[in-house]
């Protein structure tokens, strides 16, 4: 079992379908982990060997044998985390998983980021804190920088300290700059589980931001895009 | 008893007539011979075939009496004699017969089921393919492609979880495994699932329950429930309608959960109906094809699970859907 402290971690994904097994695969690419298919629906052990995951992704409904045969077998020789992927929802389904030794179970259809949530909850859960992939601390952009963990934006010796919401909206358009983010994308970010989202929240939000833009020197650089949405360009640079 | 006296007329009947055809002839027999049969040898003719008669009847009624007993017999009891033997034949056959058309029937049922919920799970999984692959190339598409788009693809999974709640409760013994569970987590949980449809139809959630509250249903079908209102919410809700309230009320020895909009609201000769199978109503024809089917589903599931459900509702002005939970239950 591999342990090093930020190492990549390896997910060896179950999943016959093609398509879905792609998108999974390019998605948790973007977060650093190293996604490897299963190939072969007979040598599911013999891969499983092979690879060396830190976690298995497991689709229950398998050519040949189900999932749960494999979690079995799989069992047997490791402890590697199992999370089942399926579209039967029934408790009994999900009874089943953890009879059979699964650590996790995800319905479809689902959502990337609750793939991606459980992912990083069970690897921090088995490998520790430090095992989890840390995101970079910073993004920089020509000078102006952004704190991620204290959600603090730096430019020029100045400091712009944000609430949670001006901080998602501000990495929101870094991720993307010069892209046009429409409202609707924008509000999915700032969807909050306990309190949702408000249709104010964005345009007060996105004024507060250029407030405090314009306090550290950045001016003029979120833009409203009539009938589209907002983006954010750079207008800072070359200082 | 009774019964059997009044089968038993036509015999006695016979009997008497050829009793009283005896002595009549042995008495004109005598007149013949000149001799006349006493009153007395008369009364003893009548009476001794009377005693017999008595004592045959009692054992004829003995041997018979199982079959004039009246209950729900799944098997007759022994024959005493042919005839009867054949009807309980015959009744045994038939109800052998209709027994294997029940099994029969129950294994179809079965098979229908199984493969309902294989197909949906099947389905679900192109409908994920699509909302995933909507989800990555969501920048690089235009915004009224990827909102249409979003849309027809939770209208497909709607449709699909309708035809395997459906389908589970046609069976005749449905899981349902109540629990005890936070009102308040199940209605978060439900409201997360509608995130992007709140986001693109302009109108928001705003919660208002106890964090406390702890109610007795089954998560998995009440799920179901909720997602039918909440879907109708946000379906129905006017451009000017900016939230769907979830709020709670304590009421006596229950709880009762609120879920209001703005919208549209439905029309007064409707409302009666609102619950009944395959109703679609003004709203059903006027805001896109519905099957009629979510909420006669929501009002059954309701009802298996001990809640109330009950609908409030203006046009125009918006509606209210109540959901009553039952909280002095002594044991779970």
């Amino acid at each position: 079992m591999k342990k090093g402290l930020f190492s990549m971690k390896k997910i060896y994904l179950i999943e016959d379908d093609p398509k879905i097994a792609g998108l999974l695969q390019d998605y948790l690419k973007k977060y650093e982990y190293d996604v490897i298919r299963a190939q072969s629906f007979d040598q599911i052990i013999e891969e499983f060997k092979l690879t060396d995951p830190h976690l298995v992704l497991m689709d229950i409904n398998l050519p040949r044998y189900d999932g749960f045969y494999w979690c079995r077998k799989i069992r047997s020789i490791s402890n590697c985390p199992i999370i089942f992927i399926s579209a039967r929802d029934s408790g009994m389904d999900q009874v089943m998983a953890i009879e059979n030794g699964g650590d996790d179970y995800i319905t479809k259809p689902f959502d990337f980021d609750v793939v991606q949530a459980k992912i990083k909850g069970i690897i921090r859960r088995i490998y520790g804190e430090y095992a989890v992939n840390r995101q970079s601390e910073s993004i920089e952009i020509d000078g102006l920088q952004l704190h991620l963990t204290a959600m603090e934006a730096t430019f020029q010796a100045k400091t712009a300290f944000l609430t949670k919401n001006e901080f998602i909206l501000l990495k929101s358009f870094a991720d993307q700059l010069n892209n046009v983010l429409s409202r609707t994308y924008l509000l999915e970010n700032l969807w909050d589980d306990e309190h949702f989202v408000d249709d104010n929240t964005l345009s007060v939000n996105i004024t507060r931001l250029r407030k405090k833009l314009d306090g550290i020197g950045i001016y003029n650089s979120i833009q409203t895009v009539r009938g589209a949405g907002y983006k954010m360009i750079n207008t800072w640079g070359g200082q | 008893m009774k019964d059997f006296l009044s089968d038993s007329v036509p015999f006695l009947l016979f009997f008497y007539s050829q009793v009283i055809l005896i002595i009549v002839t042995a008495q004109l027999a005598a007149h013949n011979v000149g001799a006349s049969m006493g009153f007395g040898v008369l009364f003893y003719l009548f009476l001794l075939p009377t005693c017999f008669l008595i004592v045959f009847l009692l054992f004829r009624y003995y041997k018979l009496r199982d079959f004039y007993i009246k209950t729900n017999y799944e098997r007759f009891p022994d024959a005493p004699n042919h005839l009867l033997e054949n009807v309980k034949q015959q009744h045994e056959s038939q109800h052998i017969e209709f027994e294997q058309q029940i099994s029969e029937l129950e294994k179809q049922k079965q098979s229908e089921f199984n493969f309902m919920q294989q197909w949906v799970h099947q389905m679900k999984t192109p409908v994920s393919v699509m909302g995933l692959t909507m989800q990555k190339e969501r920048l690089q598409l235009p915004e009224d492609f990827s909102h249409s788009m979003q849309e027809e693809i939770e209208r497909l999974q709607q449709g699909l979880d309708l035809a395997l709640y459906q389908s589970r409760l046609q069976k005749f013994d449905r899981d349902f495994h109540v629990q005890k569970i936070t009102l308040k987590k199940l209605v978060k949980e439900s409201i997360q699932e509608f995130k992007s449809s709140f986001i693109r139809n302009q109108v928001f959630p705003k919660l208002n329950i106890d964090e406390d509250v702890i109610i007795a249903t089954d998560p998995k079908w009440f799920r179901f429930v909720l997602n039918q209102v909440i879907s109708n919410a946000i379906k129905y809700s006017k451009p000017a309608s900016e939230k769907v309230y979830f709020t709670m009320e304590h009421q006596n020895k229950s709880v009762m959960l609120q879920i209001r909009d703005t919208g549209h609201g439905i029309p007064s000769q409707d409302i009666a109906r609102i619950f009944d199978p395959f109703f679609t109503g003004l709203n059903g024809r006027t805001f896109r094809e519905s099957t009629g089917m979510g909420l006669y589903l929501a009002k059954e599931i309701c009802q298996y699970l001990g809640h109330d459900i009950n609908i409030q509702s203006e046009q125009n002005n918006g509606t209210t859907v109540s959901i009553i939970f039952q909280t002095n239950l002594t044991q779970m």
